[in-house]
């Protein structure tokens, strides 16, 4: 099929063949620009909505600009001096950090579990698969207020549960102690972060044969010992997929701290997503101060991610 | 062989357990949403509503809270999804042919760009993308976050089709160009029925993106005739903080379609999805 359509695009663009150099020229110009119509508006998009905004926050990072959007002239590092002056960002860092670490390293385990029980033969399997993939499909905002609303502090069933129990004997405000908040938060962002991972590593564990497993079992092997030596090291390259799809996500997500603190109080459940949003439209808003905190994210996450590939690289060296 | 008893047991017990901690919240938000306010707000909360009632999503949909019917948002709503679904599904398999098929120079350039574009972290994009609109005068037009949405689509959708179109058999193209049909005719009468059930899972995901996605259309679109069903909830919520029956209510309208919709269409999606993830 591509002779057909390289002929076309050959075609289109070469006009009657004059002296044959120059045909030629236009002929492999021709056969070059032939995918254009093909990926052509795919790779304009993606630029402009992507890649284009990638070095303008770099840009807008170091200039002045003003609350209506309007360029004021260049500011070289002020914009860096004032985020680096923000007595909060320490703490929202290092918040930051905690949030993207706890909630991958939570989900990846739990999904671990999750996966091997959907992965198990029992009655109701299929029913089981279905409640663990609604969050996936239901919107993170929408879960995120639902949570406020069973963690309310006079009529939330958190409370009234946890009481029944004799977990606790007041109501408790979770939502306005910032430690618990963060918990609870870190809860949801498991919670909706569940469904992609564990179907992930379901998928992992389906191409794992059975055959590996029988030859285990014939070795004398037990439950545990083939899960850590056989199951676990076959996972690898799912259980990669999954962290890193999870790092970015978790280190981005706005809707759950966004609908269930606000960052509050103070900045003292923002992290850094939550934090770069709020300078650019809360108040005062300083556009080039968030962009600049844009900049320090990406940098962050590329750091995450890398610090993430040695340490896996690294163990599997040590395996092998 | 039979697993023993126990094993048996313990197993149903996690399902169990799993099944009440994954659905309580979406069944709690159902429930209160049909609950009157006294029942609501009393110190003995029961699981089902006494006395159902309707009023709740009354509210929500006439408009009465936030001002704009619930139809307004949800046509905005299913515009912008069914648009970004529709744009970023042709566009993504116009794409995902020319790399599955033709080589050309920049093709491996093309499809790295894929791959690194997925990492960018695209919240860290809504200052730079904000100012862009409001420069082009395209902040609070649809139009402006039917794009951003198709552009945020576009690198996994190319991914996740480049396999399903090297999956069809070239020979079936060589016939069809051998009885004479044009590239246009082959890539429509042979192509796209035969990729169409990957361009149905990465457009269910697209669609769920889109209708759920909040931060953007948060910050594009101000006017509160153009918003979008999740800034509905928002104004519910950002006004009245303790109205918990219409939040309720209002989630509810939002999320109940769209999951009974991916419960049907799960099985293709998640195996398409995580296929097209691992082999990544």
């Amino acid at each position: 099929m591509h002779d057909t359509i390289e002929a076309h695009g050959a075609g289109a663009t070469t006009p009657a063949p004059a002296s044959p150099p120059s045909t030629s020229a236009l002929r492999r110009l021709g056969r070059a620009l032939a995918p254009l119509p093909w990926i052509g508006p795919a790779v304009i998009l993606i630029g402009a909505v992507v890649l284009w905004p990638v070095i303008e926050m770099v840009r807008t990072s170091l200039l002045r600009i003003s609350s209506s959007g309007a360029t004021l002239g260049n500011r070289g590092t002020g914009n860096y001096r004032d985020l680096f002056d923000e007595s909060d960002l320490v703490s929202v860092l290092l918040r930051t950090v905690v949030w993207v670490v706890g909630v991958v390293l939570v989900t990846i385990v739990v999904s671990l579990a999750l996966g091997q029980l959907l992965n198990a033969r029992f009655p109701g399997r299929r029913i089981v698969r279905w409640a663990v993939i609604v969050p996936w499909a239901a919107s993170v905002l929408m879960t995120a207020l639902t949570w406020k609303w069973m963690l309310n502090y006079y009529y939330g069933i958190v409370n009234k549960v946890l009481q029944g129990a004799g977990l606790i004997d007041h109501p408790v405000n979770w939502l306005s102690h910032p430690t618990q908040a963060m918990m609870w938060m870190m809860w949801v962002a498991v919670f909706v972060s569940l469904p992609f991972t564990s179907f992930v590593i379901l998928a992992g564990l389906q191409t794992i044969p059975e055959d590996v497993y029988e030859a285990a079992r014939v070795d004398g092997a037990g439950r545990a010992r083939t899960y850590f030596r056989i199951t676990l090291p076959l996972l690898r390259p799912s259980l990669l997929v999954a962290a890193i799809i999870n790092v970015i996500n978790v280190f981005n997500s706005f809707p759950i701290i966004y609908a269930m603190t606000g960052g509050g109080p103070g900045s003292k459940t923002d992290t850094s997503t939550t934090f770069m949003y709020k300078l650019a439209f809360s108040g005062s808003g300083d556009v080039g101060e968030s962009a600049a905190m844009a900049v320090v994210n990406f940098g962050l996450i590329l750091i995450l991610v890398l610090v993430y590939l040695r340490v896996v690289g690294w163990r599997g060296e040590a395996q092998s | 062989m039979r697993a023993p008893l126990w094993r048996r047991v313990a197993l149903n017990a996690a399902g169990v357990g799993v099944f009440l901690v994954s659905a309580f919240p979406v069944f709690w938000m159902i429930s209160t949403a049909f609950k009157p306010n006294g029942e609501i707000f009393s110190s003995t909360p029961h699981p089902l509503p006494e006395h159902p009632t309707l009023r709740h999503f009354g509210s929500v949909v006439d408009g009465s809270v936030a001002g704009v019917s619930f139809w307004s948002y949800f046509a905005n709503s299913a515009a912008v999804a069914i648009a970004t679904v529709v744009i970023s599904g042709l566009l993504a398999l116009l794409a995902a042919t020319a790399v599955a098929r033709f080589r050309f120079r920049f093709r491996t350039t093309f499809l790295v760009l894929l791959l690194v574009v997925q990492m960018v972290p695209c919240e860290a994009l809504v200052i730079p993308l904000f100012i862009d609109l409001k420069r082009m005068e395209m902040l609070n037009s649809l139009v402006g976050l039917i794009a951003v949405y198709v552009g945020f689509a576009l690198p996994f959708g190319v991914w996740m089709l480049r396999g399903f179109v090297a999956a069809v058999p070239k020979e079936l193209e060589e016939a069809a160009a051998l009885d004479g049909a044009g590239p246009l005719r082959i890539f429509f009468r042979v192509l796209l029925p035969l990729v169409a059930p990957g361009l149905v899972a990465t457009s269910v995901f697209s669609f769920i993106t889109a209708w759920n996605e909040f931060l953007f259309a948060y910050t594009f679109l101000k006017d509160q005739d153009k918003a979008t069903l999740p800034i509905m909830l928002q104004f519910f919520f950002g006004r009245s903080g303790n109205d918990w029956g219409p939040i309720m209510a209002a989630s509810t309208l939002l999320t109940l379609p769209v999951i009974a919709f991916f419960l049907l269409v799960q099985r293709r999606m998640v195996s398409g999805l995580v296929a097209g993830a691992v082999k990544g």
